[in-house]
């Protein structure tokens, strides 16, 4: 994305007229747009997302459903979530991909105190920088989806970098290549959101399912990774989607309250030194200890020598 | 009765009958309906006829030939649609040609029986395509043996073998297990583990003097004295010579695979087979250049066949997929002319463009006729590569190359009403047109390209009365010429249409004593199906730790209300339990199978993944309960396709 943007032509020798392209709108900001209702759990997303970043294989148990584990780990970070679901008496299941979600407003970089450890770029994909990472973990608290995970060998914390590799290559993320169904869409955000609402409106009025919709919080300025549910009015039904995500207060309040406080006082604190100078003066050097005392007649012919 | 006998609830089912047949409310002819299937329709005693009301009522709805119409088959492999084309089973050759039995003496005397007479019912005219039998078979017979193919010797005729018996794969099994059959090849085939009642089979094994297996790794044919239950002594006493051979992978290897919709589509060789690894090809060939130096050296009672079968490869032990693929598309012998092309000579040596030019007098070679035209001399279709669509209906063209004559769909004269006119004009995929007088189209015709309409030639080409079989001629299938619902060999219930004849009665069933069949009665309550997951890909994915991890242990799928009645939790141990063995896994207790109202019985289903055995990661770190599914399924067959019945059989559950 970078590359275009500098290589965006601004003059043209001789040319007459404008510069094609000037002042055009360009569209940065890209999506992945998950479609729950054609997803078969067949796993190929997983399986991609492991292969292209290299990840070792884990160990798996069985544990009485078709979900190959409980959570993304840190060298798995594309999940899906398995439901046995009802509806109207009838079986039916949900199958979420779960994954780092993007947001606009990235709790995890609000959380991080490390600086340069979560990036956000303008093409809106956020991503953790391992080698600035101090392994606080206050990234995993601030995600309001569960997603960011230790690895206690490394001390640094991992995520979906929503392949910002191959997006910066202009190549779409693995999971979406994998994908057998074409449940797994990416573009930029307003086409994806433009795909998204015409799939819901079709759920909505062809397939019976009313309350399909979009789900792209706003709570949290909106996602680059949506969905588009059966029941967008239960998220939480999809392997516990949170209808209203927040980031945690204390977060929000780091930034917003904390950190300004923190700056005061910090200021403050400069200031009682500033003050503490002027008024007091400053320390002088203070011999450690008295000196012996056949050496004190040296000392003070000594001074008596400096003295004009 | 509907409801009685599948449990699908009558508002349930007259709702979906209603939808798939509204598309030709109040006579509208523009709608196409699909019926899209899983090969588990056709494992049942009756598969077959399932298959065959699939296409009555196709043929009903004026749903064949239709863009978006059809009976598709979702079959269970990449490349199984190419292996029948190929023949890959005991009773055809490539092309679907018949295969000859003893009774056929000469060519002459296995062509009147093979090649059907047309038969005109009524106003229809018949194309009767199949009367050009003797074109493919003498071609196949040129591709076969060459030279030594001669007009004065039956072309070679009498060196085809003579198949006097069914030598389908569960025949095969007992054969082996009465001590009849004493050696097997498995390429590409774990035997033990796909066929059905694997204890009888690994039993057969036992008897047989040699195997020979190549495989990507050890598997539980190839190792099959490693089952479970038998001890180090049994070990002992068995005397089979195995020999393992180490293939190549689909990824190693070039060639095509053929699709359900029979694309040929080429695919290159993405890395070299690791270590000693072989190619399919080098190890077949290297097998028959040393069986043919025995014969030439020591002769024996027939080594005509052998000595006289065409190997003209650049490589001889090792021939390239290309000229095989070249070889199967065929080549002119003798210069050629056709009357309907004036100004066309085909050189002798030149690639065939298409099955048009067979001939039956020797002067062409083809090893299969339904593949002509997939390499010519303008190149190798099927690594075409266009995306182009024209006529925007999905047609692609360019895309591979589509037996026949690269149609995409077949018996599209039917898309047309009786004068030519296509009853969707919007989708339009052939029509006559009247000034050329003949049929042109977005899709190749699939017709005599100059009958007019006025003609009355049936769309059905490939049927020797020009029409669709509703009702089908004598013997066309072993079990009669109409549907009939049979219950399974094993059913909870008895039909309640006839009980008197519940299942399929030319249904085969074995007679060996691991053969048995259980019945309600014994307590075998519990229908049990069997299925692959999404995560594996048959028996050989359990050796690569990625899906591992996605599934790492064979499971029992129980419904949630039987798990409640019987105090099963999920992930507890069940023993599952049919009249041929017993089955050990996990339990998954989930919503997903529900109780169904069989015959006014709650009758319960549970489902067994067919992926684990006792050879894998998983199996031989211990973590697995290492029997085969199939232990289960019975060896009872569909008489027509030899299908094993693994969809439906008799089970007891209990908590292990």
């Amino acid at each position: 994305m970078s590359d275009e943007r500098t290589l965006q032509i601004q003059q043209i020798s001789a040319h007459p007229g404008t510069v094609p392209g000037q002042g055009a709108q360009r569209e940065v900001e890209v999506a992945k747009y998950i479609d729950v209702t054609t997803c078969i759990g067949c796993k190929a997303c997983e399986v991609a997302c492991v292969e292209w970043n290299d990840h070792p294989f884990r160990e798996t148990t069985f544990d009485n459903t078709y979900q190959t584990m409980p959570t993304t780990e840190w060298n798995y970070y594309n999940l899906i979530k398995f439901v046995e679901h009802e509806r109207d008496g009838n079986f039916m299941w949900l199958m979420r991909k779960d994954q780092c979600m993007h947001c606009a407003d990235p709790g995890c970089l609000r959380a991080c105190p490390a600086d340069g450890a979560i990036v956000q770029y303008e093409n809106g994909i956020v991503d953790f920088q391992q080698e600035n990472c101090i392994g606080c973990g206050y990234c995993i608290s601030g995600c309001p989806f569960d997603i960011p995970k230790f690895n206690p060998k490394t001390k640094k914390v991992f995520k979906c970098t929503l392949c910002s590799d191959r997006v910066g290559q202009g190549l779409e993320p693995a999971c979406i290549k994998a994908c057998p169904t074409g449940c797994l869409h990416f573009g930029t955000k307003s086409d994806m959101v433009a795909l998204a609402n015409t799939r819901a409106k079709q759920l909505r009025e062809q397939s019976g399912f009313q309350n399909a919709g979009v789900y792209d919080p706003q709570s949290i300025g909106g996602t680059h990774v949506i969905y588009v549910l059966h029941d967008a009015t239960q998220p939480e039904l999809y392997g516990g989607l949170p209808s209203n995500p927040q980031i945690p207060p204390s977060y929000t309040g780091w930034k917003w309250l904390a950190k300004p406080a923190g700056l005061v006082m910090a200021a403050l604190g400069l200031l009682a030194v500033f003050f503490h100078r002027v008024a007091v003066g400053p320390k002088l050097p203070q011999p450690e200890e008295p000196p012996p005392a056949e050496a004190q007649p040296d000392t003070i012919e000594a001074k008596r020598k400096e003295k004009p | 009765m509907v409801e009685r006998i599948t449990g699908i609830p009558r508002d349930q089912f007259l709702k979906a009958a209603d939808l798939f047949t509204s598309i030709r409310k109040g006579g509208d002819m523009k709608k196409a309906g699909t019926i899209i299937y899983a090969v588990g329709w056709t494992q049942h005693t009756f598969g077959t006829q399932i298959i065959r009301t699939a296409a009555i009522l196709q043929l009903i709805l004026g749903n064949v030939g239709r863009a978006g119409g059809g009976v598709n088959a979702l079959r269970g492999h990449s490349n199984i649609q190419g292996a029948t084309d190929m023949g890959g089973v005991f009773d055809i050759f490539p092309g679907y040609l018949k295969i000859p039995a003893p009774t056929d003496t000469d060519l002459a005397t296995f062509l009147k029986r093979t090649t059907p007479t047309p038969s005109k019912p009524n106003m229809w005219d018949s194309y009767n395509y199949w009367s050009n039998t003797p074109k493919f078979m003498v071609s196949f017979l040129k591709s076969l043996y060459g030279d030594a193919a001669r007009q004065e010797n039956d072309f070679a005729f009498p060196y085809l073998p003579k198949i006097d018996r069914n030598y389908s794969w569960t025949e095969m099994w007992d054969y082996m297990y009465n001590g009849q059959v004493k050696g097997l090849f498995a390429f590409g085939m774990n035997g033990v583990m796909i066929g059905p009642n694997s204890r009888k089979n690994i039993d057969a094994l036992k008897k047989a003097d040699w195997l020979v297996v190549c495989e990507l790794y050890p598997d539980e044919t190839s190792e099959f004295w490693r089952a479970p239950g038998i001890s180090k002594n049994d070990m002992a006493k068995i005397n089979t010579t195995v020999y393992r051979l180490p293939g190549a992978g689909f990824a190693e290897k070039d060639g095509t695979f053929v699709n359900s919709a029979r694309w040929l589509q080429w695919k290159y060789v993405a890395l070299p087979p690791p270590g000693q690894a072989k190619v399919d090809q080098e190890i077949l060939a290297r097998i028959f250049l040393k069986v043919r130096e025995l014969y030439r050296n020591e002769g024996g009672k027939f080594p005509d066949p052998i000595l006289n079968l065409t190997w003209a490869y650049t490589t001889p032990e090792n021939p390239s997929f290309a000229e095989v693929a070249k070889e199967i598309n065929g080549r002119a012998l003798a210069d050629l002319t056709e009357p309907t092309q004036p100004g066309v000579t085909i050189k002798a040596g030149q690639q065939l463009p298409g099955f048009a030019w067979l001939r039956d007098d020797g002067t062409t070679a083809c090893g299969n006729w339904l593949y002509s035209g997939s390499w010519t001399e303008a190149g190798a279709q099927m690594q075409r590569r266009g995306t182009e669509d024209p006529s925007g209906l999905g047609v692609y063209p360019n895309w591979a190359w589509s037996w026949p004559a690269n149609r995409r769909v077949m018996y599209n004269r039917a898309s047309c009403d009786p004068s030519g006119k296509p009853w969707d004009y919007e989708r339009r995929q052939v029509w006559w047109n009247e000034a050329q007088q003949k049929w042109v189209g977005n899709d190749v015709p699939d017709f005599k390209v100059d009958s007019k309409p006025q003609d009355h030639m049936g769309p059905f080409i490939m049927n020797p009365e020009g029409v669709g079989r509703i009702f089908a001629p004598l013997a066309a299938f072993a079990d009669g010429p109409f549907p009939e619902h049979y219950e399974p060999v094993e059913s909870p219930i008895a039909n309640p249409l006839h009980p008197n004849q519940s299942n399929n009665p030319v249904a085969k069933k074995y007679k060996s004593d691991l053969d048995r069949y259980g019945t309600p009665e014994e307590g075998f309550n519990i229908v049990c199906t069997t299925y692959r997951l999404t995560e594996h890909y048959h028996y050989w994915t359990k050796n690569n730790p990625m899906n591992v991890q996605l599934v790492p242990e064979p499971f029992v799928e129980v419904p949630a209300q039987l798990a409640d009645e019987m105090g099963i939790t999920g992930g507890e141990k069940v023993k599952v339990t049919s009249a041929r063995g017993v089955y050990v896994a996990k339990a998954m207790v989930t919503k997903g199978i529900k109780p169904m109202m069989i015959d006014g019985k709650k009758t319960y289903q549970i489902g067994i993944p067919i992926h684990s055995g006792y050879r894998g990661i998983a199996e031989d770190e211990g973590r697995t309960s290492l029997d085969p599914a199939n232990q289960l399924s019975p060896a009872a067959i569909d008489p027509n396709a030899y299908t094993p019945e693994f969809k439906g059989f008799l089970v007891k559950i209990e908590r292990a």
